[in-house]
Parts: structure tokens; sequence; C-alpha cells
């Protein structure tokens, strides 16, 4: 697939990290202090580079600072042990695409790294989208699968839509909650989990393969080829 | 205490800024008694002075001579020296024996050192001379003792520098006793305050009940501490309970573990270990995040993120939330959402705060209950249920942190939901309210 800078300075975190993108396909490249860390992604050649807040050397926002200030646009996820509100806008308005929080499972981390290298599927300004056995006219708010129209309900529309443009990107909760309600909070709970199992019930037909399936217990995946 | 700190002291420092106003004030008033006296006295000397003179001017030649003898001799005193020369300086009369040199004729009065020729003993100080060329060609000197001027200006002298000792004195007591006393009370406050400093906080700084500034600062220094007293023993209580709840998942997921490993066995049993460990871990990594959350909220910086909040969508979009996971465990869930006009707010927290009443409601509400968020059109947020219900002596409870009903302790949660609501309330500065139905129990943010 591709190359990933992981700038993280305690080891066992980053060499899980390693192992976890090895085993999703990506080859990873670690890089334990600041400086090392800025001079290497400036070298660039990098899908993504997962940059940790606090580092030894030269600080995580500092890196990122001056990496945009060398306009490096390589998307950068901020791993931070912060996670108050502030410090996560601190963490995005300094130039990071996106912001995890510590101590954060390994499948989050891959999902929003594969998220951060993806172009989204569609143009958002045309009017219908197409992928797989599902349509879905973005003028009217309708969807079918196959020439079936389905019955769902605003919320389920969009978070239908979000699924097909992101089709064959793993996704995670906290990235749908994110993307589908409006309000920032941490659900927890498997309530995303629920709103899932009946928008299956209601675009999977008797027969049909399902369009969206479930990757290592906690992700989902839209399955463009069913 | 020493002597050498009362110099330090404010009150000392404040006794000696006035003693030098003081002896400046005094300085200048005696001064003013000073001149002003010794001119009216000057200026009456020379009256008579002059007037003596003149008296002498209206006098017949042959009875001037006489009339000044009798003059100087009617003074028991001997406050008076008189002579007459004609022309040339030569002596016509009077007790001036011999012509004065250095008398400036021009009928003014003059000052004298030491008399003029002839003078008595007594006539030996400063005095006071007139000359002048009387119409008939004769001249006429006329002194006068100017004493008892001099004696009221010694007078008020003494008074000056036995006043400035006095008053300065006084000034430089009652500042050293004020100085002492101020400083004795401190040293008592600061006893008190090293007392406190080294943990022991139920010390308070001692009042004297005279009301004064000290008293009055001690008031309030005493409540503060005690409001910090009160809050560290919350934060006591908290933690107390932090390490309890903390500890029982913790304790759970090191059992786990360990059991896992003395076991041993297939690959299977020890994957199902690292789940369960995995699970437990999350959920004590919710429990801190609850934490972190809470005391983000009461540090109260986010209400410099307050923005209008649509009531109704929020409700709605928590409802919609929530509704399926409700359904899924056999509850009816209902909503009653009214128009209600915007507030000013922290649209996520207030959401956050809906969510956990929901997320309290759909956990504690046994299947087949009803569920019923509403929002009334003056923008009051409720979450009712038909669960068990609070036993009111609970309900404030509720909402200090780690708290839960006795039967909670064995469900998910980490108890921290209804203290976020709590706090998010106290952030927009509106209340909870909890309410017992029948049965059940209804929550309610007023947000108005």
């Amino acid at each position: 697939m591709g190359h990933i800078l992981v700038i993280e300075d305690e080891a066992r975190t980053a060499g899980e990290i390693v192992d976890a993108l090895a085993e999703a396909g990506w080859s990873a490249v670690h890089c334990d202090d600041g400086d090392a860390g800025l001079r290497l992604a400036l070298q660039g050649g990098f899908d993504a580079i997962t940059l940790d807040r606090l580092l030894p050397g030269c600080d995580g926002l500092e890196v990122l600072a001056r990496l945009r200030r060398q306009s490096v646009k390589t998307p950068v996820l901020m791993v931070s042990a912060l996670g108050a509100i502030d410090d996560r806008v601190r963490g995005l308005r300094a130039g990071g695409d996106d912001y995890l929080v510590k101590p954060f499972a390994m499948i989050e981390l891959i999902a929003r790294v594969e998220a951060l290298t993806r172009r989204h599927l569609g143009d958002p300004t045309t009017t219908q989208l197409k992928i797989g056995s599902l349509t879905m006219d973005l003028l009217n708010r309708l969807v079918y699968r196959g020439d079936r129209l389905l019955d769902v309900t605003q919320r389920e529309y969009r978070l239908l839509e979000y699924f097909a443009r992101h089709a064959g990107q793993l996704l995670t909760r906290s990235m749908l909650y994110e993307a589908v309600w409006d309000y920032k909070f941490d659900p927890g709970t498997n309530l995303i989990d629920v709103h899932i199992g009946r928008l299956r019930r209601k675009i999977d037909g008797e027969g049909e393969a399902p369009l969206i399936v479930t990757v290592r217990g906690s992700g989902w995946m839209f399955d463009a080829s069913a | 205490m020493r002597l050498l700190d009362l110099r330090k002291t404010s009150a000392f420092r404040i006794t000696l800024l006035f003693s030098v106003l003081l002896i400046g004030s005094v300085g200048l008033l005696f001064a003013l008694v000073y001149w002003q006296s010794s001119e009216f006295l000057m200026g009456n000397l020379d009256q008579s002075l002059l007037h003596e003179a003149h008296e002498l001017i209206d006098t017949p030649d042959e009875g001037q001579a006489l009339d000044l003898e009798e003059l100087v001799a009617s003074d028991p005193h001997q406050d008076w020296q008189g002579g007459l020369f004609d022309a040339q300086h030569h002596l016509i009369g009077g007790t001036v024996t011999a012509w004065p040199d250095g008398v400036v004729l021009d009928g003014k009065v003059h000052e004298l050192k030491g008399g003029l020729p002839g003078a008595t003993p007594h006539q030996t100080k400063d005095m006071r001379v007139v000359g002048m060329t009387l119409p008939n060609g004769r001249i006429l000197v006329m002194a006068r003792r100017a004493d008892e001027v001099h004696e009221v200006r010694e007078v008020v002298q003494r008074s000056l520098v036995i006043g400035l000792i006095a008053s300065v004195g006084l000034a430089l007591l009652g500042g050293l006793i004020m100085s002492f006393s101020s400083l004795r009370r401190i040293e008592a406050m600061h006893l008190a305050t090293a007392a406190i400093v080294t943990g022991d906080l139920s010390r308070r700084l001692p009042i004297d009940g005279s009301g004064d500034d000290f008293d009055k600062l001690a008031h309030s220094v005493n409540a503060m501490l005690a409001e910090i007293e009160r809050l560290v023993g919350d934060m006591k209580a908290a933690g107390d309970n932090i390490a309890h709840d903390l500890r029982t998942p913790l304790t759970r997921l090191r059992s786990g573990l360990e059991g896992a490993l003395r076991r041993g066995g297939e690959l299977t049993a020890h994957r199902a270990a690292m789940s369960e460990a995995i699970a437990e871990t999350d959920q004590i990594l919710a429990t801190f995040r609850a934490l972190l959350r809470i005391s983000e909220v009461e540090s109260g910086q986010r209400r410099a993120g307050f923005a209008v909040v649509d009531l109704v969508r929020l409700v709605s979009t928590a409802a919609e939330l929530f509704e399926p996971t409700a359904s899924e465990r056999g509850l009816t869930f209902k909503s009653d959402i009214q128009t209600a006009p915007a507030v000013l707010g922290d649209p996520d927290l207030l959401f956050e705060a809906v969510a956990n009443l929901l997320d309290n409601a759909i956990k504690f509400t046994p299947a087949g209950g009803t569920i019923l968020v509403s929002l009334s059109a003056d923008g009051r947020i409720a979450v009712e249920d038909d669960g068990p219900g609070l036993p009111p002596e609970r309900h404030d409870l509720l909402f200090q942190r780690f708290t839960r009903g006795d039967k909670a302790r064995h469900r998910p949660g980490n108890g921290l939901g209804l203290s976020l609501v709590a706090a998010v309330a106290r952030l927009h500065g509106v209340a909870v309210s909890v309410r017992n139905g029948k049965p059940g129990c209804r929550i309610e943010i007023a947000l108005h």
C-alpha cells in the first residue's frame, strides 16, 4: 500500500503501532524524536504521518508547524494524551488533519490513517452516487438497492451516504459518530452499533450480500462489490 | 518578636511619617505665632517711641530738655533714654551723655545694639532708636528697650522646642504601642498560618472581637479557609471513591489475567481472557475520561465557548440517537418536544448531559418499561422513566461524584454520568431537579 511515518517516543506504543500498520498492509518507519522525525518528514515520500504531541527534542506541535511552513502537505494524524477540547483545537489549527486521543484502540488509528490517505468517492456536486448495487439520489434524498426503494430515516440516509462515499474503507464508531451526528460527544456504548444494525436490516434484502460488513469486531466497511 | 522588627512594621512607618508631618505643622504654627507676636509687640513699641518723640516737637523749646528728662525718670523700668542736641551735636539736655554716632536722623525707628552713651546697666541690650531734627534745629535722639519683645520671642522659642519634643515623643510612643500590638497580632496570625501550611486545615486565624481591620481580614481569610477545608474534604472523599471504583475493575483485570496465565490451556482461552482484559481496561479508561471531563467542565473554561443552542434540535437528536437502543432493550421510548426558545450555552456539553440522562434511564429501567424525554415550551428538558426510582435521601447524593444507588454497583457504568449532568447545569447556572414518579424517576434541567 504505502509508507507511514510514525513519530512516537514511547517505544512499546510505537512498536505496536508499526506492527498494526504492517498488518493492515502499510510499511511504517518509526522515529522517536521530534528533530529526526521532522528531517524524515521533510524528505517526503510518506502517505501519512502519525505524530505524537509531546516529544523530546522538538515538540509535536512545533514539528507540525514547521512541516506546514515548508509547505509539506503530507496528512498528519496527531496522537496525544492531551484530550481536552482546547488541545484538540490547537492540534488541528497547527495543521493537523485529524486528532486521536491516547489511549486508543489500534483499529481506530488504522482507520484514521486509512481515511487520511484516501480520496472521498463522488464529487460533492453530483446528484447521484452509485456504488455496487446501491444507488443514492442525492437531490431527492432517495436510496435504491437495485430497483428497490429503501425506506430510511434522514439520519440513516446520512449514515449510508457516509458509508458509500467511503466504500472499501474501514470506519469506526467514533468516525461515524463524528461525521453523521453533529455533537462532539463520545457515545462510549454501542449506540452506533444499534443504528447500523437497523440500517443493515433495511438495506439488505433476503438473499442479498450484506452492503456493510463488520471488520475486526469494532469497525465497519462498505462492500462495493455487494 | 524583636525590637528590630518594629521598624519594619507598617504601623511604625506610618507613625514615623505622621511624626514628620506633626513636627512640620507644629513648627509652622509656632513660626507663625513667633512672627506675628513679635511683629505686633515691636510695632507697639515703635509706635510709643514715635509718639513720645512727636510730643516733644510740640513742646516749647525751653521745656523740651526737661520733658525729656522727666519722661526718662518717670519710667521705673528704665526703658527709656533720650538726648537733645544742638545742630552742632552739642548736648542740650536729657540722659544721653554724648553724641551717639551712627544714629540715622530720618525720623524712623531703627535697631540699636547696646544702647546710647550714658545707658544704665539695664540698657545694654538691644534697643529701638529714633533720631530726628526738630523744627527749631535741635536734634532729638530717643531710644527704648526692646527686651520685652525679645523675652516674648524667647518664650515662644522655648515653647516650640518643648512642644515639639513632647509631641514627637508622644507620637513615637503611640506608634511604638500601635506597632507592638499590630506586630503581636500579625505574629499570632503568622503562627496560625504556619500551622495551616503544615497541613492543619482546621486552624483559623485569631479574632479578638474588636472588629478592627485585622478582625475583618481574619474573618474573610477564615471564611476562605473553611471553603478550602470543605473542598479538600470533598476531594479526599472523591479520591477515596475513585480509589474504590478503580480498584474494583483493576482487581478484576489483574485476577482475570492471572487466572488465564495459571490455567494455561488453549489459545482460544487466552484470546478470550485478553478480550476481557481489554474490555475491562476500556471501562477503567472511560472512568478516567469521565473524571477529566467533569473537572474540565467544573473549571468553567468552557463558558468561553458559549453559543446559541437550538434546544429542539438538540433534544430531538438525542432522542433519535437513543431510541433504537431503548427499543432493542424492550423499552417503550417516547418523546414530547415543544418549540422552545434558543438558549446561550455549550451545545456539546448540553447534548452530553441529555445523553447521560437517557443512558441512565435506559440502563436502569427494566424491560417493558417506558422512557419519556421531553422539552417544554419554557426550556425545561426532562427525562422520565418508570424504573426502580430513587429514594429521596439519595437525590442530593446523586449529584456528587461517584455516587450510585446501591444496586447500581453491579451494573455497567462509572457513576459519573449524573455528576457530569450536575456540573454542566452548574456551568450554565441552571438547576437540576429530581422527582420520584410513581414509580420511576424524573430528572429535569430547567434551562430558563
